[in-house]
């Protein structure tokens, strides 16, 4: 049962964001279908909630011209906008994967991303995409990278007066991009591993490799150095099996030794052999 | 005709339009709600519960712990050992403490949340192999809830002679049954001071019994009705929210609600049993087995609930749908410091069908037979000799369920990354070797209309309908001319619980002798000459309305309590499921992507409500083998309990056998347990032919499968039990 709160629904991000400075105790609500639960299961007891997603500067946009997202586009759309398909592949596939159609209709790539949680599905495929949120508060407006934005699971660098009001991707022309997810069930299901990757080769050769793993450590991760040491590598099977033992050292490294390992390991290992 | 014809299911129009009322929709003028604390220790003794705050809290209208019962704290259907609410000690997570009563659900909740109490911590049993053989106990006498045993010829000698002989050790896990709509209750006292219970449940009469015991009244003076209820499974069979209900309306003079979140539910409600199954079969070189050692040990949690009718059904189905001319189970029940397992389709069964059919697979590789051809080879056919002695004479299905698939089976293709198996049961309709009756009664109503009551349960699965449709057959009347007037203690006989698999079989033929006397009376009366079913009507109520009664009950023997033999069923349901998966070889991700089932029901009353069932078995029986785990304390919700869902669901095809039973209506048996049994393991089979790796251990999920395949160990067994 939800406990009381009051919910305020602001029609401008002006309007939002002194919202946000003034009341006490609040969460931002863009979708709300993680926040809801929080709230139900009393982990988390705001007073006042924000519901952004009437906000009239926001919308439900995709600006191709800019590769800018609107933060508070849904997951159904997010997967089905012809432009998105065609310019964020994995990323659409993603966000067509969340949960079930009443929380893709809901839920938004804002939200999922101001969550941070380890299993965000939409996360994998905006990394590879070299994401850069804007934040602003009424102090003022800052431009980040999403890779050094989320700093632990469930937590951001996002301040509770601010809001991420543009999201900002790179097209990626000549690409191959894909996503694997890992789940228990075929649908409504939190993922178990999630790898996005984009690869670019030129005769034989990696011209540019990214690499985005989700659901695996307590943040989702681009595996730089992998990437780095394929860069100009011949894309040989002996290459990649290296950059792949590279990656499983890192993950190692960041999380110690945890059961999950024992399937997780060798299932990442088949897929990045195989998208590689 | 009505037999045979897929009618429409008579709840149909009500719940398309949204007009059923669930109990948890129910209220009524000055109705409180009340909300049960759990503890969430596994094993403690209870120092204090100081609930002056939660009591103090404005709407908060009462709180009741165990003193405040005016009758026996106890409930059980075998034994009454599990208290409704705690009395010095919890022995186990979720264990009902005080219940809380308020004038909102709201209130009570919060009010819930501030009462504080202290605990003494106990070392914890955590599984039965710990249990048996720990100092620390559960109950007085001890940690074993009971052993069952079925002992035929001399498998020692019959070791010797096998040309093969194939052991395993198989487990499974809890699973919750999950149920669409969770437990709910509302009960009242009338001005007469009677206690009336309307609730979700599979079984009025016994829960009217276990409330007269609880208050302390006699059971006239209790009624239960059975409101439309969304799912059962075996949950609904031990009392859930009736007894809080009940206690509170008693206690506050106020009608009062009680319905569970799904996380309330998952926590408090029984599971289906865990076994660790340690099977030993011998085949000669012809296929034909020759011996079934298997030692079965169950988890059974706090409480015994139907805890031995696992073991005893678990011993009794060990051998599965086949003739083994020499057979020793020993089937043992441990309490832990789990949660209470209980009833859940298919009695323990879908667990040992998964043991029993690996090992078919596991001979039928050891000799070079195909899968089908070993089952064939074996099956139970008329004049089979079972485990337990019983001679079958007739409704014996199961080649010919066999032979249903045989096509399929043939013209499988391997194409890469799918695989095919086999999964087949047999299961005896009824309650194991007890007497387990069932009654009803007609009535001719004074506006011309028969009164058909009633108290079989509808949990979902269509009772009602395929019932009305065998009166309807009986009496060769049209079909509003039946007034179905059910599930009400009062106005309803016992019909036994909704569960076993035995409502079609059983009160369907109480249904048949009832309808066959009233159709007698009618043709007395001149029904077929020309007198309207109106004009006999109002003239019985001048002969001081005549009752038109059925009794069934089925012919079974008890079993010997050394060797098992014995006829524990009047007749059995068979069915041979073939499923086609699909394996990820990079993911270890399973998917189900085609089953044939075929079923031998006798009779299929409504064929379309058998499919039905079929395909929900098909359903839980994924879930069942991929994907389903209940962890105590861990899973709390469906966040992180999977259960399948449509995407989940493969095409099904089924096929329907007819070889009708003598003893039942028209010659039905049951579906409702069948339809599940056989897919788990079929799926497993699958996974076998697909990938090389066969997991002992359910569910296997791709995680499980993933480890196996890393380790390469086809014949890793998984488990510390041995022998």
């Amino acid at each position: 049962m939800l406990p009381r709160f009051r919910c305020l629904v602001p029609r401008a991000k002006k309007e939002a964001l002194t919202m946000l400075r003034d009341e006490a105790n609040t969460r931002v609500l863009a979708g709300g279908t993680d926040l809801l639960v929080d709230i139900r299961k009393y982990t988390c007891c705001p007073e006042t909630l924000v519901d952004i997603t009437r906000v009239k500067e926001f919308g439900r946009s995709f600006d191709r011209a800019s590769g800018i997202l609107s933060p508070t586009i849904t997951h159904a759309f997010a997967s089905r906008a012809p432009e998105i398909k065609h310019n964020f592949p994995a990323l659409s596939l993603g966000c067509a994967q969340v949960g079930s159609p009443q929380i893709r209709n809901t839920a938004t790539i804002g939200g999922n991303i101001a969550n941070a949680c380890p299993a965000a599905d939409s996360v994998p495929p905006l990394l590879i995409h070299d994401a850069r949120l804007t934040i602003e508060s009424l102090a003022g407006e800052r431009d980040v990278a999403l890779e050094g934005f989320l700093l632990a699971p469930y937590r951001s660098s996002l301040s509770t007066d601010e809001l991420i009001t543009s999201i900002r991707l790179q097209t990626l022309q000549g690409y191959r991009v894909g996503l694997k997810r890992l789940s228990i069930r075929a649908a409504l299901s939190i993922s178990r591993l999630s790898v996005a990757w984009a690869v670019k080769e030129e005769d034989g050769v990696f011209d540019d490799v990214r690499i985005a793993i989700g659901s695996c450590t307590p943040v989702a991760f681009r595996a730089r150095e992998a990437e780095a040491f394929l860069k100009e590598n011949p894309t040989g099977y002996k290459a990649i099996e290296e950059a792949v033992e590279m990656i499983i050292k890192v993950i190692r490294k960041k999380t110690g030794e945890r059961p999950t390992h024992a399937f997780k390991l060798p299932i990442l290992r088949n897929i990045l052999l195989e998208a590689l | 005709m009505f037999v045979g014809e897929n009618l429409e299911r008579v709840d149909a129009l009500e719940k398309v339009m949204g007009k059923g009322m669930f109990a948890g929709d129910l209220r009524m003028e000055g109705m409180l709600f009340a909300v049960v604390l759990r503890s969430d220790r596994f094993h403690a003794r209870i120092i204090s519960i100081d609930a002056d705050d939660a009591l103090s809290t404005e709407g908060v209208a009462r709180i009741i712990t165990h003193s405040d019962i005016p009758g026996a704290n106890g409930y059980g259907v075998l034994k009454k050992d599990q208290p409704y609410l705690a009395e010095g000690y919890v022995r186990f997570f979720g264990e009902p403490l005080a219940v809380i009563i308020a004038e909102s659900e709201r209130i009570a909740r919060e009010a819930a949340l501030k009462i504080r109490i202290i605990y003494e911590d106990m070392e914890p049993l955590n599984d039965p192999f710990m249990a048996a053989v720990s100092t620390v106990t559960i109950h007085k006498g001890g940690n074993l809830l009971c052993r069952k045993s079925v002992f035929k010829g001399d498998t020692k000698k019959a070791a010797a002679d096998s040309s093969v002989i194939i052991e395993r050790t198989y487990s499974t896990r809890r699973v919750d049954h999950v149920f669409l709509e969770c437990e709910a209750g509302l009960a009242f006292p009338d001005t007469s001071g009677r206690i009336t219970v309307i609730s979700s449940t599979q079984n009025i009469h016994y829960k009217q019994k276990e409330v007269s015991r609880l208050l302390s009244l006699p059971e006239e003076r209790i009624r239960i009705i059975q409101a439309p209820t969304g799912g059962g499974f075996g949950g609904k069979l031990d009392v859930t929210v009736e007894g809080y209900a009940a206690l509170a309306a008693y206690l506050t003079g106020r009608p009062v609600m009680v319905r569970y979140t799904r996380e309330e539910s998952m926590l408090s409600n029984t599971k289906r049993h865990p076994l660790y199954m340690n099977y030993r079969t011998g085949a000669a070189k012809d296929g034909r087995l020759t011996f079934l050692e298997a030692k079965i040990i169950g988890d059974t949690g706090a409480y015994a609930s139907y805890g031995a009718v696992v073991a005893l059904r678990a011993a009794v189905h060990a051998t599965g749908p086949y003739q083994v001319p020499n057979v020793e189970v020993e089937s043992s029940m441990y309490f832990t410091n789990n949660p209470v397992c209980g009833a859940m389709r298919g009695f323990g069964i879908p667990q040992t069908a998964f043991a029993h059919e690996s090992q078919m697979d596991l001979l039928a590789e050891a000799l070079c037979i195909d899968p089908l051809e070993i089952r064939k080879i074996n099956a139970l056919r008329k004049g089979s000799e079972t485990a337990t002695g019983q001679v079958l004479n007739h409704s014996v299905g199961f080649y010919d369920a066999l032979k249903c698939i045989e096509p399929a089976w043939k013209e499988r293709k391997k194409t890469g990354n799918n695989g095919f198996g086999l999964g087949c049961m047999f299961y005896g309709i009824g309650n194991t070797g007890v007497p387990n009756p069932s009654a009803c009664h007609l009535t001719l109503m004074p506006e011309g209309k028969i009164g058909f009551h009633l108290g079989a349960c509808d949990i979902g699965q269509g009772s009602d309908t395929v019932l009305t449709q065998i009166l309807l057959e009986t009496l060769g009347l049209e079909k509003n001319c039946v007034l179905l007037l059910k599930g009400d203690s009062d106005t309803t006989r016992d019909a036994g619980s909704s569960s076993a698999s035995r409502q079609t079989y059983i009160t369907g033929k109480a249904v048949f002798e009832a309808g066959s006397k009233l159709r007698s009376y009618l043709e007395e009366k001149g029904i077929n000459k020309g007198r309207s079913l109106k004009d006999i009507c109002s003239a019985a109520s001048g002969e001081g309305g005549p009752i038109f009664d059925g009794f069934f009950d089925p012919p079974t023997t008890p079993l010997d309590p050394v060797t098992g033999q014995g006829i524990p069923y009047a007749t059995y349901a068979f069915a041979a499921h073939m499923t086609e998966v699909e394996v990820d070889a990079a993911t270890c991700v399973c998917r189900v992507k085609k089953v044939h089932a075929a079923h031998d029901v006798g009779r299929a009353i409504n064929p379309d409500a058998v499919r039905g069932q079929i395909f929900g078995g098909v359903a839980m029986g994924i879930g069942f083998a991929l994907m389903e785990e209940f962890i105590p304390s861990r899973s709390k919700s469906l966040y992180s309990y999977y259960i399948p869902t449509s995407m989940d669901m493969p095409s099904v095809e089924t096929y329907l056998v007819e070889d009708e039973e003598p003893t039942g209506p028209y010659g039905a048996k049951g579906v409702g347990e069948p339809a599940l049994i056989p897919q788990g393991a079929s799926i497993m089979n699958a996974i076998r032919d697909a990938t090389g790796i066969r997991g002992f251990e359910l569910p296997c999920n791709f995680e499980r499968l993933c480890v196996l395949s890393e380790n390469n160990d086809c014949n890793y067994s998984g488990s510390k039990f041995k022998g």
